[in-house]
């Protein structure tokens, strides 16, 4: 069933990325800037403010309409990845040549889709694939809408106490279709990405419309949702404020995995960063499982309860997103390049520095929000917020639930603008 | 990579590590215990036992879907090398698993001793308190509020309005083994078969059967009283009726508490204990939202009238500590349906 889903998701997202990639790299100036975060706030929106937001239409929802919805929230949440690909190798097909094409062949819709296919270059193959990965492995949303999935059945074996060798047999079928899937990836030639091509603004509406349409589905109505039932529950939380450990263990975990990966993904030749980003795309309740086999062998059992198989699995998991991420800030312009030159500390802020610190606070966010591998590895003292918010959301919708979702929610966005603004104010005083 | 940014990121390594060994200095000592009592409720107990002991205390608890079971297996994995020095468990089959494994370390304390004999080990392996019943959830809008019938509810053999937790965890695999104790192996399985080609909406726990019958979405089910009390709080229009096997008799599951055999703190874990089976700790517990039934002497009026309105339910309970071999053959038996 998560093979079905998982190519239905993939299928979605790629048929949105062409599009989008191209619209997205004709943006100019603060349109710009929108168009990005529109695109990547539903990546960015942890699962579990989703899952609760929309738990009682899940649940009343006859099963057919939670597949529906199940479906719907993941190709929307994950065709940012496909057109973040689709942005760095974009279709070596210009405009023009599809416009000649269209013209002189006169194809039908399925010679079309054929060219469209064929032209598009490694892009969408990697964007699929990707897209796909990440589907098939998640866990997290069909665990709270009670949907039959792999990651669902392993999950629960595995803390049901089955024994180790045994989940990992289990999980043996899908490792071999993500092994299959990875190794496609791996035989391809390694992609030089490509310089943002210069493309003439484009004024059409539909992308905006799409764009804000998926951020307020998936993003803005669930923040909007649990901050109205949040504010019955405020002066309860304030008063008996109970998650300030796990967010300050929460915000460490992702702390030192975000630079880790980041440090690793910025020093990493690129030759490697295919074997660098495969532990991660195996999902997180694979890594997690074979790390913590790892951590119960005997060389290594001494770190068996400490943080570092966690901040290993964060770490693992967070390469494949720093990896493009890195791709994405280190695309040659010539702006860079003069900026490169230049001592102007404004400039270098602008061009250099604002990438790389934006990065690292999408990789602190991504590794902050994440569940699953921190339910399996976390040692005992050091839960994670989302881990312990996760259990609690099985009780239904409650006001005081709310309002410790949100504080989870905002309080990390606010360290991370809190550390950009410094960041900011100590390179323009060099 | 230029050498500040390798710097600044090697200390920023070493600082979030600074911090990593103050958290770790605060847990070194910390007395560690598993709890599988839902968290929003055992949070509040044992940070007034930290406050008025002075003993820091270190939890890990489980997932509301696989409630219990986890941390007993969990404890059986680690019987080489126990990390857990008091169990907190919220039912009693997996307490009965790990007496029989010989993990658990005999304690007869000031609490052992107010609970009654039925709800305890002979020889202080571990001892029962507050307890829950298993229970009918029905929505009241769809069924009114006559107990009902679940087998025969519906037209046909039609149970998709019906909703059950996964039996392989939590109380639920207690009512099945319950079932299997007085039905016998063959009739659950047929029972279990039945319910299941009706279309039964089976679900991860009691917290979600009671949010399905909540909202609707399915007319009865089977869940506790605890998760039907959250209901019943949230305005919700639900009844509950207790569930009654075979002679009537209800389904009254304790909570549990245990030393683990090997603990290293165990003179705080004796604390812990007594503090747990406390006349206090009952009460505080039967005043909670999860209205738990004390199963020792309490004063009945420092009860709540639900409270004290459900107190006969456990007097009829189902003896659950004959349990041990059933549960055994009926959780083989359910792994073995539920394997992927």
């Amino acid at each position: 069933m998560a093979l079905g889903r998982a190519l239905i998701v993939a299928g979605l997202a790629i048929a949105l990325a062409g599009g989008l990639a191209a619209w997205l790299g004709a943006q100019r100036g603060r349109a710009e800037k929108w168009a990005w975060v529109l695109l990547l706030a539903p990546l960015f929106t942890p699962p579990l403010l989703i899952s609760y937001a929309y738990a009682r239409v899940a649940i009343t929802a006859p099963p057919w309409g939670r597949e529906l919805l199940y479906l719907a929230v993941l190709a929307l949440k994950l065709a940012p990845v496909a057109v973040l690909v689709a942005t760095l190798l974009p279709s070596p097909l210009s405009a023009a040549a599809r416009h000649l094409y269209r013209e002189q062949a006169r194809p039908n819709t399925g010679q079309l889709l054929l060219f469209h296919l064929r032209g598009a270059g490694e892009g969408l193959r990697l964007g699929a694939a990707l897209v796909f990965l990440v589907a098939f492995a998640d866990f997290e949303l069909a665990s709270l809408w009670s949907l039959r999935s792999w990651t669902v059945t392993i999950f629960d074996a595995q803390v049901g106490g089955l024994a180790l060798g045994d989940t990992l047999r289990l999980a043996a079928l899908p490792l071999f279709v993500e092994i299959g899937v990875l190794t496609l990836l791996a035989r391809r030639r390694p992609a030089a990405v490509k310089a943002p091509p210069v493309l003439a603004p484009d004024r059409r509406h539909a992308p905006w419309i799409y764009l804000g349409a998926v951020s307020l589905v998936v993003t803005v109505l669930p923040l909007v949702l649990i901050a109205g039932q949040a504010a019955a529950g405020l002066r309860s939380l304030t008063e008996h404020f109970v998650l300030g450990r796990e967010i300050g263990v929460s915000m460490l975990f992702a702390a030192a995995a975000a630079i880790c990966a980041q440090a690793l993904a910025s020093l990493a030749p690129l030759r490697f960063a295919r074997t660098l980003a495969a532990p991660g795309l195996l999902g997180a309740l694979v890594l997690a499982l074979v790390v913590l086999a790892l951590f119960q062998t005997p060389p290594l059992r001494w770190a068996y309860d400490t943080p570092l198989p966690l901040v290993l699995a964060l770490t693992a998991l967070l390469l494949p997103p720093a990896l493009l991420l890195r791709a994405l800030w280190q695309r040659r312009s010539p702006a860079l390049h003069l900026a490169m030159q230049s001592a102007h500390p404004q400039l270098r802020w602008h061009l250099h520095t604002r990438p790389r610190a934006l990065a690292l606070g999408l990789l602190f966010g991504w590794a902050y929000f994440e569940f699953t591998a921190s339910s399996i590895l976390a040692p005992i003292g050091f839960t994670p917020v989302f881990s312990r918010l996760h259990n609690l959301a099985h009780y239904g919708q409650t006001a005081v639930l709310s309002a410790m979702l949100l504080a989870a929610f905002v309080v990390p966005i606010l360290a991370v603008l809190l550390a950009g603004g410094v960041a900011r104010f100590s390179t323009s005083r060099r | 990579m230029p050498r500040r940014t390798v710097i600044a990121v090697l200390a920023a390594l070493g600082l979030l590590f600074v911090f990593f060994l103050i958290i770790r200095h605060e847990t070194a000592g910390a007395l560690v215990v598993y709890c599988a009592h839902d968290s929003i409720y055992a949070d509040e107990i044992l940070k007034e036992f930290e406050k008025r002991t002075g003993i820091p205390v270190s939890v890990r608890y489980d997932t509301e879907a696989t409630k219990s079971l986890g941390l007993t297996e969990l404890i059986i994995r680690e019987k080489d090398a126990p990390r857990c020095d008091v169990f907190w468990n919220n039912e009693l089959l997996g307490m009965l698993d790990l007496q029989e494994r010989r993990l658990l370390q005999p304690y007869r304390g000031s609490g052992y001793a107010r609970i009654p004999a039925s709800f305890k080990a002979a020889d202080g392996s571990w001892t029962g308190f507050a307890a829950r019943a298993r229970v009918i959830i029905a929505n009241t809008t769809k069924i009114g509020t006559t107990p009902p019938n679940l087998d025969s509810l519906l037209p046909g053999s039609d149970r998709s309005q019906i909703a059950l937790a996964k039996p392989l965890y939590g109380t639920t695999l207690t009512h099945y083994t319950v079932l299997w104790q007085l039905w016998g192996a063959e009739r659950v399985k047929a029972w279990h078969r039945e319910w299941h080609e009706g279309g039964i909406r089976e679900v991860n726990g009691n917290a979600a059967v009671k949010d399905l019958v909540a909202e609707g979405a399915c007319v009865a089910g089977y869940t506790d009283t605890d998760d039907f009390f959250a209901a019943k709080d949230a305005g919700k229009p639900v009844a509950m009726h207790p569930v009654r096997v075979d002679g009537g008799k209800t389904i009254a599951i304790p909570n549990t508490v245990a030393i683990i055999r090997g603990a290293r703190r165990e003179l705080q874990a004796q604390a812990l204990v007594d503090f747990l089976l406390s006349e206090e700790t009952e009460i505080a517990l039967a005043r909670s939202k999860a209205r738990q039934i004390p199963l020792g002497d309490v004063p009945e009026r420092r009860l709540p009238a639900e409270v004290r309105e459900m107190r006969p339910w456990v007097r009829e309970g189902v003896d659950l500590t004959t349990l041990g071999a059933a549960r055994a053959e009926c959780l083989a038996w359910l792994k073995s349906q539920y394997a992927p």
